[in-house]
């Protein structure tokens, strides 16, 4: 008997053995792990946002980086800002940047992919209607990153839509995604936004009657009456600041933008239509925007963004791109802003040119300093927080207006002359302007509108238009231009 | 005998204490024999007896006095009033002595000169009692000629012992004429002594193991070294010890060339770190994430080899605070027939380290005391003195501004600073910065050692108390340890062995920072001000940095580094670790062992860095964070490891058929669990302790990483030798790792050797040749040192960052379940060969290792979400061979001289490896033109097939052009030029020697030794960072390598190695700064006197040896280079007082 013990004990030894080598980390979390409950999924959610709000993507390159520069909002000394300003893309920096955008992007969809993957086989684990708004907003920062890199790295839908796009990932692993052509992967962007609506129509906190949009901290006078911001007082922090992340609304405006992309207005329409009869996103107020108290005024509309990405993280850099003294690299020259606003025609009392910008005059020659996403420091807070806007309520003025002058020209030149009143403008445009004109009005509309937000850089793209530089340079409308060559890596290793 | 108590203390066991006692009796009495010895030979055999109702006292008394035998009884022994009438004449003791009490119901025993009375036993039958004769004598080691206590006397085919040997190896039996005695002990061989009368014999026992140089130590078998076909080296402790008595792993590099500790020329003799160590050459490539631009930072932690202390894996840092005393013998395992039986972790070798048992015996207490003198070794540094470095300023023109633009410092300033620096050169300033931070330190250790017990219960303590006090001052490392060990056979068949110790270990570092920082400093700088306070800024430097705005110039402060020393800033580390491993070793039966192991390791380790309000870290503070200067970061790791393992040994000898088998199976767990976080905000540079911190480090949170890592195998292993001759090894085993994905934990490992004994063979006995053996061994193995959770898709919380609608959590990379081991194929082929009786012995080796699917990133479409993932692709080789050379060159009397020496080669080669390291290269390219770096001056690691891991890359150059004084170099297509692009580095030289390894001599004179060992290498190549960094670039602002005053090109027709000396550009690194590397160094020197164990026992020592060693105290390389750049190198000398009672 005890000489079969002795083989035993290492056969005991042996059948034990697969479990025993399973390790689950303690202080690291395993996909397995993450994805057993409902709070995992919340957080890898979260993840996505963290990441696009990260200084490579939105915290970033692209709300404040090259798309800006390019489209000649400031007036550079340095050499590398000149080249970015230029379309030198063959040059290292940019190379360096456009490969960060890129890795940046899909490594924030392969996160989104992480999450649907599994999302349905644990449908079971959801409370509430938190399954729908998971995938839904899954879904649409899919489409929202793949849209962005469409309309980076690819042709316009307009220039060719059989053209070269980009791989539209929707599965995770090693094996590369084949590229798809402009349109093909359009519709895959226009395919996600839809499943995400459908997803959010009945489900989003945000729909209800009970969720008002306003300022954090704002702080209402006594008898105050009107309707108070509720944004921030869901019991679940997970369910507050809805238009911190793709909300129904947000993925309406997103398929507004992607059908206007490819020229479908009847449909860009209704979706823009949405988002304004929906009354959630209020004019900003003139005594928000103008208010003596620095804590509580709002130079960036808050109340009017549809969708903007959280970025306290990136204050350092805004003020080292912006406002720090001296040596602040994204200047415009106070001349450069004159002409953007129309100073010496309509613009004087732009708001947006009165509050966004502070000219400095003890200096030669002066500087202008763009002063949009200036935070005063703790303890003095803010009325909202640091956000990088991505979806404006007046970009779906813009795009109504755009869609809708080819049947009803009156009626795109009022949705124009709306977004100028609410913004000081006080001569509204003619309601008879031609095609031409309405257009020029709109651009310039546009450029006021997106200063330092990169938004105007995709409109000069999906029109075809020249880009001019402040020195009256004209950069004829191409793909040289409007195409970020693909990172050579994905041309290496994508087979 | 003081201290009998602790021997009581120990002996808990009634058993143990009753054949203590037992023992304890016999020595009273064989004590008192000894003295009397001498004279007692003078007495006669026979006595002489008269009278009537004399009292038996005083019958012992006159048989005393006439035989000189003395008589022992106890207190059961009743003799009062008891009397005997007797009339003898001349007749023999024995007979007399019966005639006297057998009357009295007494018997006698004869134990040598001494007469035992004892009552007679009523139920002893007489006839057995007149058959018994007593048989004394001695039992000795055949080799030693030491005596051997405890030995088990028993009767051939009886069961139980009749008696024991005592601590003097002497013992009493009784026994029939006839019998046979067996006297057994653990790890002798048995002896049989058939009695034939009443005589005194001596035994001699011969050892089991009878000598640690012939047999194998695997760690899991105990193989005679003739008959195994690895490629083993063995080498005893006290060899060890007497070649380097500080540092283990630095000795053991003496005894083989292919165990190299690698130069770390940045932090030379910090005691503080852990040494690099390569055994035949690399098999992994380092992540390619890891800091490994540098190749002074290659990390070989994937090359370490395996050690196994006591049957069970240990880190590096156990073995390097491991007590030298301790240890019993040491095992250096390479082959694959050597290693394969260690499968997963033999890659790289395997070092068994083995300490020592307790010997059975009397209390036995030894002592050992070292002082070591530790000097550092400034040979290396040549810096300017005050004047010479004033005369090079001014030369390079560092007193003139070039571009007289505004923002620059104006002229007179820079005319005011030169006066300045004149007028203290003038009055005397010179400081020698070398040697302030530098001082001799006194390194002590103490070891106790006490042992004892019989052959069932054996027992050991130990202690020590070591100090290591760096030559840096304030650097210091302080070892505690204490052991319990014990092993404990109830019968013959179970042996029990339990250690425990327990070691605390201090650390701290030199609160002096880096060495490098008084190399630099200027010679012209006071250290102290007017009134004897040290200063701290000792000047500023305003330097335009070429960029824009305010950013443009800015404000160099140069500190005095040795104001940071008089701070409270200290940076100490310490831990605790406890060892406890219990094994038993059950014999089913004959040949056949069944034995268990277990081990557990906790270890806690703490780390404390302190950084005082006050330094010079924080000088340039802004004014609105001034309550945020000084710092403290705390760290801690608490590990605990388990290690298992179970084995049946089978081991037999049928016929001419030899078998050493082994089947096991063994289980690894460790876990580590590291916590740490940063405070800041010191109000005072007194108060250090983390309470006074006013918060948390900005942006910063606590940060906690547990990893977890588990492996299990099972193996077997066999030996088997067939009349001595043919000798066959095989092994196979099957490891399991819990790094590995979820489909490939398992991996098989095998090996497979063959030997011929051809000196067993007729044809060639009797031929001069005493030993000549072919061997040769295949086999593969694995490595795991990789990260735990790598084949597993982690997800990371992003604590720090929260978006505002929660925490978010993002995946790391993407974890590839198919990872496995990678593997490493051996061949090995080796011969012994021994001439003259074995006096020469001359063993080559030739080696060729072949590692596949190495694990290294690959590179992936970044669209798939990943940019890299870590894949089993690659292959690297190593070939070489190794020549060890033992003579005994002269032997006599008093004399004995022996020569070692030992050479080998190692060729690395990468044979294949992945697109991403290929695209690595590039990214190195882009970090060595990037200034920012300051890499441009060093050459980097770069991955090319073909190439070695050792290759140096630089542009080829030419030296520089006579006519102008710049550098000429050679671009890849072979086109000269003077321009530097880094297009075209290319392979310049390999820093692998052609050989390398050890020799030295031992004598010994009678009771002298005196032994040395040099370490030499030739035939590689070194680039000389000196010539570069500190003469070509050297920056004039600081303190330079005296070089530069001499060999630079001045003028047209120079013929120089240095560019001209008015060309202030950096020199980017080129083929010029290699220099052949041939070295010879005097590692260590040896003279030890053992007292004569005769004269020494007066005062009541066993033995007694005085013992010097001299290590690293000679050196000359062709390579002049200052070596030791963050802490110097140091020679030291060790005296040593070792003594036993």
């Amino acid at each position: 008997m005890k000489k079969y013990l002795i083989f035993i004990i290492p056969l005991l030894v042996f059948t034990s053995c697969k479990k025993f080598l399973d390790v689950q980390p303690e202080s690291d979390v395993t996909t397995e792990q993450l994805f057993s409950t409902e709070e995992g999924f919340r957080e890898a959610l979260n993840g996505v946002y963290t990441a696009c709000a990260g200084g490579n993507l939105y915290g970033g390159n692209l709300t404040v980086s090259n798309l800006d520069i390019m489209a000649q909002n400031y007036t550079f000394s340095d050499v590398n800002y000149q080249k970015i300003a230029s379309f030198k893309y063959k040059e290292d920096l940019l190379k360096d940047k456009n490969s960060t955008i890129w890795s940046s992007a899909y490594n924030a969809i392969g996160n989104c992919n992480q999450i649907l993957q599994v999302i349905d086989k644990q449908k079971g684990i959801f409370s509430g209607s938190n399954y729908a708004i998971i995938k839904g907003e899954a879904l649409a920062l899919r489409a929202y990153l793949h849209f962005d890199l469409l309309r980076m790295f690819a042709n316009s839908y307009k220039a060719n839509p059989a053209g070269k796009g980009i791989p539209y990932v929707t599965s995770v692993g090693i094996k590369s995604t084949p590229f798809l052509s402009v349109q093909g992967a359009l519709d895959m962007v226009i395919n996600d936004l839809r499943d995400a609506r459908t997803l959010l129509s009945g489900t989003d906190p945000i729909r209800s009657a009970s969720y008002v949009v306003g300022y954090p901290n704002k702080v209402y006078p006594d008898g105050f009456t009107g309707k108070k911001q509720t944004e921030t007082t869901s019991s679940t922090l997970f369910l507050q600041n809805r238009r911190h992340r793709l909300n129904y609304y947000a993925v309406c405006a997103e398929l507004a933008r992607a059908y206007l992309y490819k020229g479908d207005y009847a449909n860009s329409l209704s979706n823009a239509n949405d988002v304004i009869t929906a009354g959630k996103f209020p004019w900003t107020a003139k005594e928000d925007a103008f208010n003596a108290n620095v804590q509580q005024r709002d130079r960036i509309f808050y109340d009017e963004l549809a969708f903007a990405w959280y970025i306290p993280k990136s204050n350092d850099m805004m003020v080292a791109l912006f406002t720090a003294a001296n040596v602040a690299p994204y200047q415009p020259t106070p001349l450069q802003l004159d002409n953007i606003y129309e100073k010496s025609s309509v613009g004087a009392e732009d708001w947006r040119y009165r509050q966004w910008f502070y000219t400095a005059t003890d200096v030669t020659p002066n500087r202008s300093y763009l002063i949009k996403y200036l935070t005063n420091s703790t303890p003095l807070t803010n009325l909202h927080p640091l956000m990088a806007p991505a979806i404006r309520l007046t970009e779906m003025y813009y795009i109504a207006a755009e869609a809708t002058y080819d049947t009803n020209p009156a009626k795109a030149i009022d949705y124009l002359n709306t977004v100028r009143t609410h913004r000081g403008i006080i001569d509204p445009l003619p309601a008879t302007l031609g095609k031409n004109a309405f257009v020029t009005e709109l651009v310039k509309e546009c450029r006021k509108e997106f200063y330092g937000e990169s938004q105007i850089f995709f409109m000069y793209k999906r029109l075809n238009l020249d880009i001019i530089a402040p020195s009256g340079l004209i950069y004829p409308a191409s793909n040289n231009i409007f195409v970020f060559p693909v990172p050579d890596d994905e041309q290496t290793y994508n087979h | 005998m003081k201290l009998t108590f602790l021997y009581n203390a120990v002996c808990a066991i009634r058993r143990v204490k009753y054949k203590f006692l037992l023992v304890l009796k016999l020595t009273t009495i064989l004590l008192l024999v000894g003295a009397l010895h001498l004279s007692a030979a003078t007495y006669s055999q026979t006595v002489t007896l008269r009278g009537n109702n004399k009292s038996l006292e005083t019958v012992f008394k006159e048989i005393k006095q006439q035989t000189g035998y003395l008589f022992f009884y106890n207190e059961t022994v009743s003799i009062k009033g008891k009397t005997v009438n007797v009339n003898l004449k001349n007749i023999p003791l024995a007979d007399a002595l019966t005639a006297c009490l057998k009357d009295n119901g007494l018997s006698f025993t004869i134990v040598d000169k001494t007469i035992v009375i004892q009552n007679k036993v009523p139920e002893e039958k007489p006839a057995e009692v007149v058959n018994k004769i007593s048989i004394s004598g001695q039992v000795i080691d055949s080799v030693s000629k030491t005596s051997i206590p405890g030995v088990n006397i028993s009767i051939k085919g009886t069961r139980g012992a009749i008696g024991q040997s005592n601590d003097k190896g002497e013992f009493l039996v009784t026994a029939e004429p006839g019998q046979t005695l067996v006297f057994t002990f653990v790890g002798y061989k048995s002896a049989e002594v058939k009695i034939t009368g009443a005589t005194a014999i001596i035994v001699k026992l011969l050892p089991d193991i009878s000598n640690i140089k012939d047999v194998v130590v695997t760690g899991y078998q105990v193989i005679k070294k003739d008959n195994y076909t690895g490629n083993a080296i063995t080498v005893s402790g006290a060899d060890l010890k007497r070649n380097n008595p500080q540092n283990l792993i630095k000795s053991i590099q003496s005894f083989d060339p292919s165990f190299r500790v690698l130069d770390n020329n940045l932090t030379g003799s910090d005691p503080n770190k852990l040494p690099r160590i390569n055994v035949r050459g690399a098999t992994a490539i380092p992540s390619i994430n890891d800091d490994i631009l540098n190749r002074n930072n290659l990390s070989s932690n994937y090359n370490l080899p395996a050690f196994i202390l006591d049957g069970f894996e240990v880190s590096l840092q156990k073995v390097v605070d491991l007590d030298i005393n301790r240890i019993e013998s040491v095992t250096l395992l390479k082959d694959g027939a050597a290693t394969a039986v260690y499968g997963s972790r033999a890659a790289n070798g395997v070092m068994v380290i083995t300490t020592k048992a307790p010997i059975a015996g009397k209390l036995q207490l030894s002592y050992d005391y070292q002082l070591t003198f530790n000097g550092p070794d400034l040979s290396d540094y040549h810096v300017l003195n005050a004047r010479q470095k004033i005369d090079y300023e001014q030369l390079v023109g560092l007193y003139k501004t070039l571009t007289p633009t505004s923002g620059d410092t104006r002229q007179e300033d820079l005319d005011a600073q030169l006066f300045t620096r004149l007028k203290n050169v003038a009055s005397g300033v010179d400081t020698y910065w070398l040697s302030q931070p530098l001082r001799n330190a006194y390194q002590q250790k103490h070891t106790l050692y006490a042992q004892g017990g019989d052959q069932s219960f054996r027992y050991g303590i130990n202690m020590r108390y070591q100090t290591q006090p760096g030559v840096m001052k304030g650097s210091d490392n302080t070892r505690y340890s204490g052991g319990v060990n014990f092993t404990y056979n109830p019968s013959s068949k179970l042996i029990v062995r339990n250690d425990l110790t327990v070691t605390q270990v201090n650390q701290a570092n030199s609160p002096y920072g880096n060495f490098s920082d008084y190399v630099n400093a200027n010679p012209y700088f006071p250290m102290r001000d007017s009134t004897g306070a040290l200063l701290q800024e000792l000047a500023n430097w305003r330097i335009n940095t070429g960029r824009q705005g305010g950013l443009q110039y800015v404000t160099e402060n140069i500190f005095n580094p040795l104001y940071e020393a008089s701070l409270s800033s200290f940076d100490k580390s310490a831990y605790t670790e406890i060892l406890e491993s219990f094994s038993a070793d059950y014999k089913i039966t004959t040949g056949l062992r069944l034995k268990a192991l277990v081990s557990v390791n906790k270890t806690n380790s703490t780390a404390d860095k302190y950084v005082s309000p006050l330094s010079s870290a924080f000088f340039n503070t802004a004014t609105d964070k001034l309550n945020n200067r000084g710092s403290y970061d705390y760290g801690s790791n608490s590990n605990l490891n388990i290690d298992g393992n179970v084995t049946v040994n089978y081991n037999k000898q049928i016929a001419d058929h030899f078998f050493n088998l082994v089947l096991g199976a063994n289980i690894l767990s460790a876990r580590s669990d590291a916590k740490s976080f940063s405070a800041q905000g010191f109000s005072n540079d007194r108060f250090s302790n983390i309470g006074f911190a006013r918060i948390y480090k900005e942006n910063s949170g606590p940060f906690g990483n547990v990893i977890k890592s588990r492996t299990a195998g099972g193996f077997f292993s066999g030996n088997y030798a067939f009349k001595n001759r043919y000798l066959l090894d095989a092994s196979v085993r099957i490891d399991g790792s819990s790094a590995f994905g979820a489909d490939k934990r398992f991996a098989p490992f095998w090996s497979v050797g063959a030997g011929w004994n051809l000196h067993q063979e007729n044809f060639i006995k009797g031929s001069g040749i005493s030993q000549l053996r072919l061997k040769g061994s295949i086999a593969t193995l694995g490595s795991i040192s990789f990260p735990a959770y790598q084949s597993r898709s982690i997800y990371q919380y992003q604590t720090s960052n929260w978006y505002s609608t929660g925490i978010g959590a993002t995946v790391l990379g993407y974890g590839n379940s198919n990872l496995e081991w990678q593997k490493t194929k051996t061949y090995d082929i080796g011969v012994d060969l021994g001439l003259f009786k074995d006096r020469l012995v001359i063993s080559p080796r030739y080696y060729y290792k072949l590692t596949k699917g190495l694990i290294t990133d690959i590179n992936l479409a970044p669209s798939t979400g990943f940019t890299t993932y870590k894949d089993n692709l690659g292959d690297m080789s190593n070939k070489g061979y190794e020549l060890y050379l033992v003579a005994n060159a002269f032997r006599s009397r008093d004399w004995n001289v022996n020569i070692t020496g030992n050479l080998a080669h190692n060729e690395n080669k990468i044979v294949h490896i992945s697109e991403s390291l290929k695209a690595f290269n590039n990214n190195i390219d882009g970090f060595q033109t990037n200034t920012d770096n300051n890499a441009f001056s060093t050459p980097l690691t770069r991955y090319v097939e073909g190439k070695s891991l050792t290759t140096i890359y630089a542009v080829k150059s030419l030296g520089i052009d006579p006519e102008n004084g710049k550098e000429i170099l050679v671009k890849k297509d072979g086109s000269l030029t003077y321009v530097w692009d880094v297009k075209d580095i290319q392979d310049v030289g390999n820093t692998a020697p052609k050989a390398e390894g050890s020799f030295g001599t031992t004598v010994t004179y009678k009771r002298f030794m005196l032994s040395f060992n040099f370490h030499y290498r030739f035939g590689g190549k070194t680039f000389n960072q000196t010539l570069i960094d500190r003469v070509e670039n050297a920056d004039p602002r600081y303190n330079v390598d005296s070089r530069v005053l001499e060999q630079r090109w001045k003028q047209p027709g120079d013929h120089t190695f240095f560019k001209n000396i008015a060309d202030l550009t950096d020199t980017y690194v080129s083929s010029r700064f290699v220099q052949k590397d041939n070295l010879v160094e005097l590692q260590s020197l040896y003279l030890s006197y053992d007292f004569n164990p005769a004269s020494i026992r007066k005062i009541g020592l066993q033995n007694l040896r005085l013992s010097a060693t001299a290590n690293d105290i000679f050196r000359t390389s062709t390579i002049q280079a200052e070596r030791g750049i963050y802490y110097p190198f140091a020679r030291s000398l060790t005296f040593s007082i070792q003594g036993s009672f």
